[in-house]
Order: structure tokens, then C-alpha cells, then sequence
């Protein structure tokens, strides 16, 4: 089976690489050749991650500066067209989708996204596992005859290491394409970011049970004690409490921490597949059938507030208020 | 300016209790009954969509007049479009006491839940037929089967550029349109000019559908819920052969395990309780 991996934001290439990953690794006794293509602005990229099985070629593919999904799809069609693969892989990023849903359009291609795990179930079939029903279930698809383009859900952990490839790199040869005559013009402005969240060791979630910005700048003293990032579920990010790289679950970061508070959540499945690697994880909900307490280890039924401010006293070795 | 908002209802997951799920062939059994709610991805379009060329908006919020009340050329006529069965209509006639113009559901003859190349087709035949349009806006993840396919599939089928991630929307003043898309790393701000497909992301500023008045509610009840079956879109019977999976089997997720109460007197010794029983060693190493 020949694979192509598309890396369409270079900036995201290892974390990109790292979700890809388990689902290669899944078919990997299959692969016959694994192709990297990725689209890059500016310096050539010269190292790239280290895949399951050895990549058989990388295609760099120069493009506009932050291009539409639009921009990179034509190329992709012309470069799938003479690849002629069985699977095309991405990111489960919106452009991803984007990509991926469109590639699969055009090439008649079985395609399914937000992919969790994926096997071949006979020759020429693929089964691939996705979340439905708003992540509280997962549904299993038989996806028939190849091509196929599927796009990897989050998975959380380390990067894989970068290293310069032993395979040939093949340049791109056609100029990058140029904007759109339906795009006027595009402006940019980065947000201060980190990715401190996704890799964090231990966390602080915070729900909409927190109620209000005052109580949950409160609490942060509690997350500095505890060594945590702050996170939070999506009501909180939409009432701007918190920025949106805070946000955990589905559409935020999945996250892998060894402890994990989460307090004033409910716990919608979106949201819990956000915690699903943790170790050890803490609940705090004033609501006794809360699902939140269904993906937790253990759970106090209690006001959030006094319950967090207690727990910071007590990490820093302060005496009773 | 016209658009097509389409928007889809679902079961509201949380008023399901986690130990009610289960599953019976394709159908999770505790979902029959459930309040049905607008996708929240898909309210944030509907509300954006709404506030598209609002002069400050108060004037038909107050009234009740249509909704393409709004700057002389800048007139926007926004229709509201689901796919599915007559639950839709009270959801629609929110949407026309609210501001919508106009008030679309296609009948499919069959459940679409997880044919998203089916309602991609349905949705590109109904804009079709709606002509002139300028924008189509989706969620990302509409139905219960959580696709995240439709928007770019509209895209192709309509043969329209399609833009992700969508957090706000504004006319120029040259009759271009400006799109805000929101990731965690950048704000992107692109001025194009329509037709196009926007699928919505993060929009912070539209988080909720407004709520119509006494007066709009009254005034919505005059104007119809147009019906379409997919025949009159020009879609034959076998529209939906080939063109998605089927998932071969719904799998229900295992609880992690048994979650063990912390007990106390009170907020303050249940922390302690925590602290001690199962944090201090966790946290030393």
C-alpha cells in the first residue's frame, strides 16, 4: 500500500507528524512506500519527523505566504493524480479537514476525518474509528477499495524527533501559486501562544461552574501552586475568561498530564475527549450526576471555590485562614 | 447580499445521564426522546449572519420588521436551511422571528445522519435553486455524525472557494466582504469577494442566537416554513448511492472506572481529604 502524509502548515509539522503517527504505525505491516509532502513558506525545510516505517521520498512544495486551503488544492490534485496512492493522510486541523474532505471529493476517495484508529480489514478495506454523536460514541467505518483520505484526530505526547531524511527530496518544480482572484487580500495577526498546555505534566481545568473572571482569576494562585496550566472547557473560552489556546477538548487541545483537576465542568463528550489521556484526574462538581465524574478517578461534590483555595493553602504549607 | 445559512438540530447529549447511553444497531437508544437544540458551532452562523450589515440593529429587533432592514446597498436577505423532519419548523420560525427572511427544510425520504455527501448534495442543489447567492455558511460539525465534511463538500459541488474557522463577518464598503477566521495561534482577516463557503470556528462574539420579542414571535407566525422534498431540488431517489460510508457498528466507550467520592464535612476537609489521600505523593514526584 503507498501512503502520502500531507503536512499542510509547516509550523505544525511535529505535532502534525505526532497524530498521524498512530494510524501509520496501525497499517504500517501493509505500507509498501510512505511519501512526506509538504507545502513550506519562505527557507526550505531540511529536517523532518521521523515516521513508523522509512519515508520512501518527501516532496517540498513552495507556497504563498499563509495560503487557503483553495491555494494548495489544485497543486495536490495534480500531485495525486501522478502519485496515484492508496491513502492520503492529514491533520485533523479546520484546513486539514478542509483538504482532506475536498481531495476526497474530487479523487472519488473514501475519506473519513478526525480519525482515532484505523486497520486494514482485508486487502483492499480499511476500517477507521471516529467519534460521533458528539464524542460520546465512537462508530467504526468500512471504508471500500482505495484511494482513501483520512484525517488524524489529536493525539497527545512528544513530538517525534526531527531528523534530515536518507530518502530523496524532490523540489516542487511549478512556481507557488498565486492568490486567488477571489481573495482580495489576507492580514495576519499572530496570537502570543505557547504550547504548554498540550504537554503539560499537570493541569487546572476550569468550567463554567467557576461563574464569573473575578473568581477565576481567584484561582490562579491555586494553578501556580500546583505547578499546572490553566485550562478551560468552551463556555469559559467563549465568554473570554480565558484566551482560546486554553480551551480543552476536541476542537482544543487533547491533553496527556499525569494529574488533572478539572472543576466546574459537566463534562460533555467534546470535552472529555480532551482528558482521555490523563493519568490521574480530579473532579469538582456541584452536580452529583455529572459526567464529568464518569472520566475521573476521583470526585468531590462541593462548591469548586472554597474546595481549589483550600487545596492551594495546603500545597504552599500556609496556616488555616 | 444573500446568503444561505444552513444549520442542523441535534439531541441535546447533555440531558442524556452517561450510564442512560446505549446502542441498539445505529441508533443510540437514549437519544429518541431528547430535547433537540441548535449546534452550537451552527447558532454562532446563524447569530453572525444576523448581525451581517446591522446598522445597530435595534430598530428591527424592536419591531419586528425583515430582516433586510439594514444599509441601502448592504441589504442582506439571509435564508435559513436545515435538512430534516418537521422537528426543524419550530427551530425555523425562531429563525424568522428573529430576522431570517426566508425559512427552508428539505424532507429527505431517508435518514441522513451519516451521509454527509448526501446533505452536501441537498445543500448545493437548495442554493442552487435559491440563485443569486453570495455566501453559504455552515458549522463545522453539524449532524450526529459529527462529519466535518459538509462545508468543503458544498464548496466543490457549487465549484465556491471555502474558508474555515470562520469568527466574524463584515461588508465593505466596495460590496466585498471581510472574513475573520480565529485559530489559537492568529487572528486572519481576508477581504474576498463572494461566492464563497464559510464554515464557522470559535466565534467568540456571536456564542448565542438572539432571543425574537413578543412582537417578532407574533409576526413570524404569519410567514411560511417553506417544505422542499429533495425531488423538488432535482434530486432523484439514488442521490444518495455511493457517496458516503456507513459505519459499520456504534461502539459505546467504556467509562474509565469507578469514581471514588471524596467525602467531608465540609468543602475545606474534602480538599484536605484529597491533598492527603491522593495528591501529596502525586505532586512530590
Amino acid at each position: 500500500m503507498k501512503a502520502v502524509a500531507v503536512i499542510e502548515d509547516i509550523r505544525e509539522m511535529g505535532a502534525h507528524a505526532r497524530d498521524m503517527i498512530p494510524l501509520l504505525s496501525s497499517v504500517a505491516d501493509r505500507l509498501t512506500s510512505l511519501e512526506l509532502w509538504v507545502f513550506y513558506t519562505g527557507t526550505p525545510p531540511e529536517a523532518f519527523p521521523c515516521w513508523p516505517v522509512p519515508l520512501t521520498a518527501v516532496h517540498r512544495m513552495a507556497v504563498a505566504h499563509d495560503p487557503v486551503p483553495d491555494q494548495l488544492l489544485d497543486l495536490l490534485m495534480r500531485k495525486a493524480a501522478a502519485a496515484d496512492a492508496d491513502l492520503y493522510l492529514f491533520a485533523g486541523t479546520d484546513n486539514g479537514n478542509c483538504l482532506a474532505a475536498r481531495l476526497g471529493f474530487r479523487l472519488k476517495a473514501g475519506t473519513c476525518l478526525g480519525v482515532e484508529s484505523c486497520h486494514m480489514t482485508g486487502e483492499t478495506t480499511l476500517a477507521a474509528v471516529r467519534p460521533v454523536f458528539g464524542s460520546r460514541i465512537q462508530a467504526r467505518f468500512v471504508l471500500d477499495t482505495p484511494p482513501w483520505c483520512l484525517s488524524a484526530a489529536q493525539n497527545p505526547g512528544r513530538n517525534p524527533a526531527m531528523a534530515e531524511p536518507v530518502c530523496p527530496v524532490c523540489d516542487h518544480p511549478q512556481p507557488a501559486p498565486c492568490r486567488p482572484p477571489w481573495l482580495t487580500s489576507t492580514r495576519v495577526i499572530p496570537i502570543e501562544t505557547d504550547d504548554r498546555l498540550s504537554g503539560a505534566d499537570r493541569i487546572l481545568v476550569l468550567g463554567n461552574g467557576v461563574g464569573s473572571q473575578d473568581t477565576l482569576e481567584r484561582l490562579k494562585p491555586v494553578a501556580r501552586a500546583l505547578g499546572a496550566q490553566m485550562g478551560a472547557s468552551r463556555p469559559v473560552v467563549m465568554n473570554g475568561w480565558l484566551p482560546l489556546d486554553r480551551l480543552v477538548g476536541v476542537s482544543g487541545s487533547v491533553t496527556a498530564p499525569s494529574v488533572c483537576i478539572v472543576a466546574g465542568v459537566s463534562g460533555t463528550g467534546v470535552f472529555c475527549a480532551g482528558i482521555r489521556h490523563a493519568g490521574f484526574v480530579v473532579a469538582v462538581n456541584t452536580d452529583p450526576d455529572a459526567p464529568v465524574f464518569r472520566a475521573a478517578d476521583v470526585g468531590i461534590v462541593d462548591d469548586l471555590v472554597p474546595v481549589l483555595l483550600e487545596l492551594g493553602r495546603l500545597i504552599r504549607g500556609d496556616e488555616p485562614a | 447580499m444573500n446568503l444561505t445559512v444552513c444549520f442542523k438540530i441535534i439531541p441535546d447529549y447533555e440531558m442524556v445521564p452517561v450510564h442512560r447511553w446505549e446502542v441498539s444497531g445505529l441508533e443510540p437508544l437514549a437519544l429518541r426522546f431528547v430535547r433537540q437544540a441548535f449546534n452550537c458551532y451552527e447558532e454562532s452562523a446563524l447569530e453572525m449572519a444576523l448581525a451581517l450589515g446591522e446598522t445597530g440593529g435595534s430598530a428591527r429587533q424592536d419591531s419586528g420588521s425583515p430582516a433586510s432592514a439594514v444599509l441601502g446597498e448592504n441589504r442582506v436577505a439571509r435564508t435559513a436551511l436545515t435538512v430534516d423532519d418537521e422537528r426543524a419548523d419550530l427551530f425555523l420560525r425562531h429563525l424568522l422571528a428573529v430576522g431570517y427572511d426566508r425559512a427552508v427544510r428539505v424532507a429527505p425520504d431517508q435518514d441522513l445522519r451519516f451521509f454527509p455527501g448526501a446533505v452536501a448534495r441537498i445543500i448545493a442543489a437548495a442554493v442552487n435553486r435559491f440563485r443569486p447567492q453570495d455566501l453559504v455558511i455552515l458549522g463545522p460539525r453539524g449532524g450526529e455524525g459529527d462529519h466535518c465534511q459538509t462545508g468543503p463538500l458544498v464548496a466543490e459541488l457549487l465549484g465556491w472557494p471555502c474558508l474555515m474557522g470562520v469568527s466574524g463577518l463584515a461588508l465593505t464598503e466596495n460590496g466585498l466582504l471581510e472574513v475573520r477566521t480565529i485559530t489559537d495561534r492568529a487572528h486572519r482577516i481576508y477581504t474576498v469577494a463572494p461566492p464563497l463557503v464559510l464554515v464557522t470556528g470559535h466565534a467568540l462574539d456571536f456564542s448565542c442566537l438572539r432571543v425574537p420579542t413578543l412582537n417578532q414571535k407574533l409576526s413570524a407566525r404569519k410567514k411560511p416554513v417553506e417544505t422542499l422534498l429533495p425531488a423538488d431540488l432535482g434530486l432523484s431517489v439514488g442521490y444518495l448511492a455511493g457517496t458516503d460510508p456507513l459505519p459499520a457498528e456504534l461502539i459505546l466507550p467504556a467509562p474509565k472506572q469507578t469514581c471514588t467520592r471524596i467525602e467531608g464535612a465540609d468543602p475545606r476537609e474534602k480538599a484536605r481529604n484529597l491533598f492527603d489521600r491522593y495528591l501529596k505523593s502525586r505532586l512530590v514526584s
